[in-house]
């Protein structure tokens, strides 16, 4: 450790808190190229580091009051995070599955039925390590962010509410919703310091019903209309019912997703500071219509932009209330898995 | 030349200010202390104000932030740029730099798996249980049964010609006994399943002039069943395919096809030169496969399109195969010296097997 005691001085901020993104789709261009090139070249494995590029550069651009966030996991660790999940998990569960089908076929659908759970809570349980992996690797004014290691836990939350939202055909929607945001933020830390979250559902039910009941008059109208329409073979209006209401739901569901983000967020709190985040709904849309049509134009390629701009969006719409006291948050005593996000890779959620 | 830095000391999230000294060899802190450039990593680096953020390779924690007042275009920056452009993050070689080494070790990587790849299958084919392999088998001909709403042929005569015919293949050191059946369909064509499977289409046995031609083939897949080719195809599928999408995704795909191409391919020659092997060792005329490969080959066809074909098939190009074979007889055989597969009557009762069987 270096001595810098002599000819410094010590500052403790009393400023607004800011958080800014400086990136800019020319910065990140010549990042997309050589992983796109590279990815080619070595068929597809180079994809663990051309990630890991993205996020360094994602987390370089991301300022919060003026300072860049560092992410410090590397290519070779999702690799081998990759590899690990493969050979203890994914071919042991395939080789269990061919034997017992091989050995007992009359045992085959009930494997079937049972690998449902099953990949529920292991979706659940990749969600959540891959935030115990990407917050390890968060740093900020060097101090590391870190996500409590409960991943079973939130993997038989994931269960429980996926039979519940089946339940409810639904509608219980944003109970599940901030049930679940509540426990991965209450667990996250940086260094020291805790963030807390207690969003309540209440506010957001009226909306999830507005929406719930817009979607279900818009299906109605469409069946109708359409199924009228093959009788008479009119093809006109069987194209503009299927434009009519891709545009409809799109536009309700932009709606309820800006108000379902600024309920979330602006629940969150970290030591005494709150959060608020402001999304205009046409904003959203905007956003998001500009976003697909980037991605369905680019063969998916211009995924990293696509990505730079959602943040973008994140840290112009949010404000930070209160003053953080730094020289209360010391360094995080959990230092993360070795290996990460292969679960992730295991079910392709990116 | 000064400037203003930010210092996190990576114990608390406060910062402290220091003026730090930009010198020919490095960052000098106010206490003498040198972080030298070659130790430096850029964390960070705004186009928006110029700052920059670096580690300090020797340290696992505390890092600097660079805060130039003109912005981008402060003349402490573009001193420092002096020194190294990688140094405010205005070059990418030193990204590419290490980008490509990652890739050559990618390459190598990807190499040696390519290389090792048969021993290793190999060594897992050795440790799977016979019953199990038996069992696989079983499987894929059943399932071959069903597709084709076919089962095998009998007949008196024709099993007992087609039971001659194995005997007279049959060699040591195979892992179960030879299981061979004729299956009532117009392919041309014979395969093996695991656990000492063969499967024999009556259109191979149509299209064959003498039962050498068969005998030809069937030590083909008896070449197979020694080398357990079938279990190594399915740790393949496993191993290429799986392993190959899992790890890279679709890009995969392309280099799966090929390498399983190029990987059947020698497990093909692996049984042609057993084959080769059998029939001499059983006094049995190759010529009767060369025959039966020169005359289904594909003459009829484009050239064009049978070399595309060749291209892209799991067995040995057709010229190439030819080619062997017919070293094989002039290098091995001595005219006259060869005996018959099976007898006339015989040949003429496997001919008959599946008519006999649907009567």
């Amino acid at each position: 450790m270096p001595n810098v005691s002599e000819g410094i001085s010590s500052v403790n901020e009393n400023t607004q808190h800011s958080i800014k993104y400086v990136g800019e789709a020319s910065m990140l261009l010549p990042i997309v190229i050589m992983n796109l090139f590279l990815t080619i070249v070595t068929f597809g494995i180079y994809r663990f580091w051309a990630k890991t590029n993205i996020r360094k550069y994602l987390w370089a651009q991301t300022q919060f009051d003026g300072e860049p966030f560092e992410y410090t996991g590397t290519g070779g660790e999702l690799f081998m995070g990759a590899i690990i999940v493969f050979f203890v998990f994914i071919l042991p569960l395939l080789i269990g599955i061919g034997v017992l089908s091989t050995n007992f076929p009359v045992l085959t659908p009930i494997i079937m039925i049972a690998l449902y759970p099953l990949f529920v809570f292991l979706i659940g349980v990749a969600i959540y390590r891959a935030q115990v992996y990407r917050m390890s690797r968060t740093k900020w004014r060097a101090i590391r962010g870190a996500q409590l290691p409960r991943s079973a836990a939130y993997g038989w939350l994931t269960i429980k509410y996926a039979v519940l939202y089946f339940i409810s055909l639904g509608l219980l929607m944003p109970y599940i919703t901030c049930k679940m945001w509540n426990f991965m933020m209450d667990n996250k830390r940086f260094g020291s310091a805790v963030f807390r979250c207690e969003v309540k559902s209440k506010p957001l039910f009226k909306i999830w019903l507005v929406t719930y009941v817009a979607v279900i008059v818009l299906l109605g109208g469409f069946i109708l209309v359409v199924s009228d329409a093959f009788i008479t073979q009119n093809f006109p209006v069987i194209i503009g019912a299927y434009i009519f209401l891709f545009v409809a739901t799109t536009v309700i569901f932009a709606w309820f997703q800006s108000k379902l983000y600024n309920h979330l967020i602006s629940g969150l709190k970290f030591q005494d500071v709150g959060f608020e985040f402001d999304l205009e709904a046409f904003e959203f849309l905007k956003l998001s219509v500009v976003n697909t049509l980037l991605l369905v134009f680019t063969l998916g390629l211009a995924a990293p932009f696509v990505l730079q701009r959602w943040v973008r969006l994140f840290c112009e719409n949010i404000t930070i209330n209160g003053q953080i006291n730094f020289d209360l948050i010391v360094q995080s005593p959990e230092s993360g898995p070795q290996f990460g996000e292969g679960l992730v890779e295991a079910f392709d959620l990116g | 030349m000064k400037v203003k830095a930010n210092y996190c000391d990576g114990i608390t999230a406060n910062f402290k200010v220091l003026e730090v000294s930009i010198g020919p060899s490095g960052l000098t802190l106010p206490s003498g202390e040198v972080w030298v450039y070659e130790k430096l990593k850029l964390i960070a680096s705004s186009k928006l104000d110029g700052s920059v953020t670096y580690n300090n390779k020797d340290y696992d924690g505390p890092n600097l932030t660079l805060v130039f007042d003109k912005g981008i275009d402060d003349p402490a920056r573009d001193y420092l740029k002096r020194f190294s452009s990688h140094l405010t993050g205005d070059s990418n070689w030193h990204f590419v730099r290490w980008q490509i080494v990652t890739t050559a070790v990618i390459l190598c990587l990807m190499f040696c798996f390519y290389l090792g790849y048969p021993y290793l299958n190999r060594a897992i084919v050795s440790v799977i249980p016979n019953s199990w392999a038996i069992k696989a088998g079983n499987l894929v001909v059943d399932g071959l049964y069903n597709e084709y709403s076919s089962n095998a042929c009998h007949s008196a005569d024709g099993d007992y010609a087609l039971e001659k015919l194995v005997e007279t293949l049959e060699i040591e050191g195979l892992s179960y006994p030879l299981r061979v059946e004729v299956v009532d369909h117009q392919q041309v064509n014979a395969l093996t399943a695991a656990g000492g499977r063969v499967v024999i289409f009556n259109g191979l046995i149509t299209k064959a002039t003498s039962a050498d031609e068969v005998a030809g083939v069937l030590a083909h897949e008896t070449g197979h069943v020694y080398y357990q080719h079938p279990l190594q195809g399915l740790i393949n599928v496993l191993g290429f395919s799986i392993v190959g999408s899992f790890l890279g995704g679709d890009a995969a795909s392309v280099a799966v096809v090929g390498l399983s191409l190029s990987y059947s391919r020698d497990l093909e020659r692996m049984a042609d030169e057993k084959a080769l092997e059998i029939l001499q060792d059983k006094k049995i005329s190759a010529q009767g496969i060369l025959d039966f490969f020169e005359r289904t080959d594909k003459k009829e066809k484009n050239e064009i399109v049978a070399e595309l074909e060749d291209i892209f098939s799991t067995h040995p190009l057709s010229k190439e195969r030819i080619n062997i074979f017919s070293k094989h007889i002039a290098e091995n055989e001595i005219k006259g010296t060869s005996i018959s597969a099976l007898s006339a009557e015989e040949w003429e009762s496997l001919q008959n097997i599946c008519n006999e069987s649907n009567e």
